[in-house]
């Protein structure tokens, strides 16, 4: 009996060891951070953004990633292969707050939660669409937020936000949103 | 008498079925699910809504933090599983046996224990409202009072619980919370039909209105269980669970819920056969808090009832419960997180089966809890419980634990428990004759029920993949309750404390997506005891397949040692379990296709009445459901 059961768990370690082989030294993507780096890109494809925003017609459209990076290198690779009306993008990341230079869609990592309120002061009038997954982010001077609803991921658009920042949202991306308006 | 079959049985049946997803893989056309960067920046915005996310990461945090060993079941597991009963669900915990006995009735018991009556306690709760029948001493798996399609997720706590979930709790709770009414909105109906002439259909809408939300689900379930045995279901029932927001940090759930059950109970062996009505219902009203971030109240009460009427009139109870519970969790500075409150119940039982006096019952109880971060990654947690019932002086129930975290990744536990379990209202009162020739008689004087436990846990995830658990205990159950047969014809039966009982063991869970389509999850328990009925070995391994193709195929297999029930030996047997769905329309509709117990005719888990073993039957049966959301 005992070998029997001894057996399994021999074949179960079998087959774990041999996929160790294959484990890359940065751990995979989850597949909820795919989905959420699609969502980027496409709100990159609906947003309009202030013509002065850009350089000239072929200056890249910047996705920054603002705080610990939970995309991985793959989102580089692939969205260089990508452009949005006619621009290349790119993806920039920010440890710091003095680190943040020009990008126009900022993605904040949830854990620089405390930091919101600074980040919002230094990106006053500068046309950033910045993006979150935390509560009431869309609430507190965010513009898109991310939601789970059961297993799919939704998102919270702050128009009026969106609206002070010059930014104007495509009705593609707003039907298929939960709309935020500020409270009085 | 083991037999050579099923001695193959368990690898094969997995191996076998892993080919047959290969060849599905193989041969059925067209991606549908994405599996790298490339695919995800194809879709369009529409397909990126419907995706589902499925989540390998269990609550990492809150798991981790736990001071028990908690086994979760999410809502994913549930519906890939396939399961129509909530105890099938329990099959893959290590720290739980479950039996069937008929194909209505399950016996389900934790750590070390094996009976049809729960022996030992074990506290289940659906969304902190109790099931567990004071009269029977256990809870009535019969009774299903809630719809699996409802479960937001189960969580199961192995050890004593007795501190934070009272005095049932000395062999582990089961914890069922169900899905806010914010959450999964929409419509939702299904059917289901199968061998066993199963049928049923449930039937859920959730919406919000302004402040307030609310999910009512109603439905009908009938089979007519194992061949040759009497014992059909036909179960009507219907819950609601309303949502209303007082003000940003205050919230009020009403829940209530009416269940009308038929079900048939074989007595062949000495009379007729007969059929009994099961109905239960319940509600309840909860307010939830937030003085700060740091200080939360929950304050509940709930009323329920539930009655046993036979057809040929010998059993008859009547059980109904009032229950106030109050619980506040508040921090103190940075070090100390702390819960405190109490529970009071009021239980009064009416039935034909009970000596002439039996008194409406009371328990009070009081606890607290302090988790105290000693150095960064060492935390002290100490919890005491006094409890008061209606003849029996205060009793104390205290748990200690250490938590230990070296690095990052790594967790170790250590705890150290004593729980008191007074005698159930039954053991204490009851005056039965289940059969002619056959009575059971209660006794007021049984003493407590003692569980002391020591339990050394390990929690590790590697690689940032690969999650590894191992839970060592050794629990001394002593003066516990049994009914020993003490003559024999008629068969008396008398509740007695009459042993003490030694309860070691070893659990291993094990999860490993192996790859983005294939999650491997793995358990095993060795249960060292003198219960020769408990199991000393107990396996199980459960493939989950999300195939390009968009099929959802799910593998599970069971390996349960042989058991010895005194005159009866069960042979150790292997239980599959395979699901295979597939959504259409966008995700609007679902088709899947349930087999269990698929590798075998049949086998046997438990000893019924004449002490013959029971079948355990195959069962299939297939599904629609659509949602409008």
């Amino acid at each position: 009996m005992i070998s029997r059961v001894a057996r399994l768990i021999f074949i179960i370690v079998c087959v774990t060891v041999s996929s160790w082989l294959f484990v890359h030294a940065e751990p995979p993507t989850p597949r909820e951070y795919m989905i959420k780096a699609g969502f980027l890109y496409n709100f990159a494809k609906f947003v309009e953004w202030p013509k002065e925003v850009f350089k000239n017609t072929t200056a890249p459209l910047i996705i920054g990633i603002y705080g610990k990076d939970l995309f991985g290198s793959s989102f580089d690779q692939t969205i260089k292969a990508k452009s949005v009306q006619g621009r290349g993008l790119l993806i920039k990341r920010f440890k710091t707050l003095d680190e943040l230079t020009v990008c126009h869609i900022l993605f904040i990592n949830p854990s620089e939660k405390e930091h919101f309120s600074e980040i919002m002061n230094k990106l006053m009038g500068s046309h950033v669409l910045t993006v979150s997954e935390t509560e009431r982010f869309a609430e507190r001077g965010g513009i898109i937020n991310f939601i789970k609803e059961g297993n799919n991921v939704r998102f919270e658009i702050n128009l009026d936000t969106a609206e002070k920042n010059g930014l104007k949202i495509s009705s593609r991306l707003l039907k298929l949103a939960k709309i935020i308006r500020e409270k009085g | 008498m083991r037999t050579v079959h099923q001695k193959n049985n368990f690898i094969f049946s997995q191996l076998v079925f892993l080919l047959i997803a290969g060849v599905v893989l193989f041969f059925y056309p067209v991606p549908a699910i994405a599996e790298d960067y490339e695919d995800y920046l194809e879709l369009d915005l529409e397909a990126l809504m419907n995706i589902e996310v499925v989540s390998a990461s269990r609550m990492a945090q809150k798991i981790s933090e736990a001071p028990n060993a908690i086994y979760v079941i999410t809502a994913e597991d549930i519906r890939r599983s396939g399961a129509v009963d909530l105890p099938d669900l329990f099959r893959g915990v290590p720290g739980l046996n479950v039996i069937s006995m008929y194909g209505n009735s399950f016996g389900i018991s934790g750590r070390g224990l094996n009976s049809a009556f729960g022996r030992g306690g074990l506290q289940v709760m659906i969304d902190g409202r109790s099931l567990f029948s004071s009269f029977f001493g256990g809870t009535f798996w019969e009774n299903e009072e809630i719809f699996m399609e409802d479960i937001k997720q189960i969580e199961v706590i192995s050890g004593t619980g007795a501190t934070i979930w009272g005095g049932n709790a000395v062999s582990g709770v089961i914890n069922i919370i169900t899905k806010d009414p914010e959450e999964d909105q929409g419509i939702m109906i299904s059917g289901k039909a199968g061998t066993k002439h199963l049928c049923g259909t449930v039937a859920s809408y959730a919406d919000t209105i302004d402040k307030l939300s609310f999910r009512l689900t109603g439905g009908y379930w009938e089979d007519e269980g194992f061949r040759g045995v009497h014992d059909y279901r036909r179960i009507p029932k219907t819950t609601a669970k309303v949502k209303y927001k007082l003000s940003n940090n205050s919230v009020v759930y009403f829940s209530g819920g009416i269940n009308r059950a038929q079900i048939g109970l074989d007595l062949t062996q000495f009379t007729k056969r007969t059929g009994s009505d099961f109905r239960s219902h319940y509600q309840m009203l909860r307010w939830e808090h937030e003085f700060s971030q740091d200080s939360q109240l929950i304050l509940q009460t709930y009323h329920s009832t539930f009655q046993i009427n036979s057809y040929d009139k010998e059993v008859r109870v009547r059980e109904k419960k009032i229950v106030i519970d109050m619980q506040h969790s508040f921090k103190l500075g940075d070090r100390h997180k702390a819960v405190w409150g109490f529970d009071y119940q009021r239980l009064g039982v009416d039935s034909k089966m009970l000596a002439p006096v039996s008194p409406d019952d009371d328990v009070v109880e009081f606890f607290v809890q302090d988790e105290v971060k000693i150095f960064d990654n060492v935390s002290i947690i100490g919890g005491v419980r006094a409890t008061k019932t209606h003849r029996r002086n205060w009793g104390l129930s205290s748990r200690f634990c250490l938590l230990y975290s070296p690095h990052d990744n790594h967790q170790f536990r250590f705890a150290y428990s004593r729980a008191y379990k007074t005698p159930s209202f039954g053991a204490q009162y009851m005056h039965l004759k289940p059969f002619p020739f056959v009575i059971t008689k209660g006794d007021r004087d049984l003493s407590t029920e003692q569980m002391t436990s020591f339990e050394l846990g390990y929690r590790t995830s590697f690689f940032h993949k690969v999650g590894l658990n191992v839970e060592l205990y050794y629990n001394r159950f002593e003066r516990a309750l049994g009914v020993p047969v003490t003559s024999f014809f008629p068969v008396v039966i008398e509740w007695d404390n009459y042993y003490d009982i030694d309860l070691k063991g070893i659990e291993v869970s094990f999860d490993y997506p192996v790859t983005n389509w294939w999650m491997l999850k793995a358990n095993y328990a060795y249960q060292g005891s003198d219960q020769k009925n408990t199991p000393k070995h107990k396996f199980s391994l459960s493939s989950r397949f999300t195939f390009k193709n968009g099929i959802l195929l799910d593998v599970k297999t069971y390996y349960v040692d042989d058991t010895d029930w005194g005159d009866t030996e069960i042979d150790d047997y292997t239980r599959l379990d395979v699901r295979i769905a597939k959504k259409f329309f966008n995700g609007k509709v679902e088709l899947s296709v349930v087999g269990q117990n698929v590798s075998d005719k049949y086998h046997s888990e438990s000893v019924v009445v004449g002490d013959t073993a029971n079948r355990v039957e195959r069962t299939v049966y297939g599904q629609v459901t659509l949602w409008f959301r």
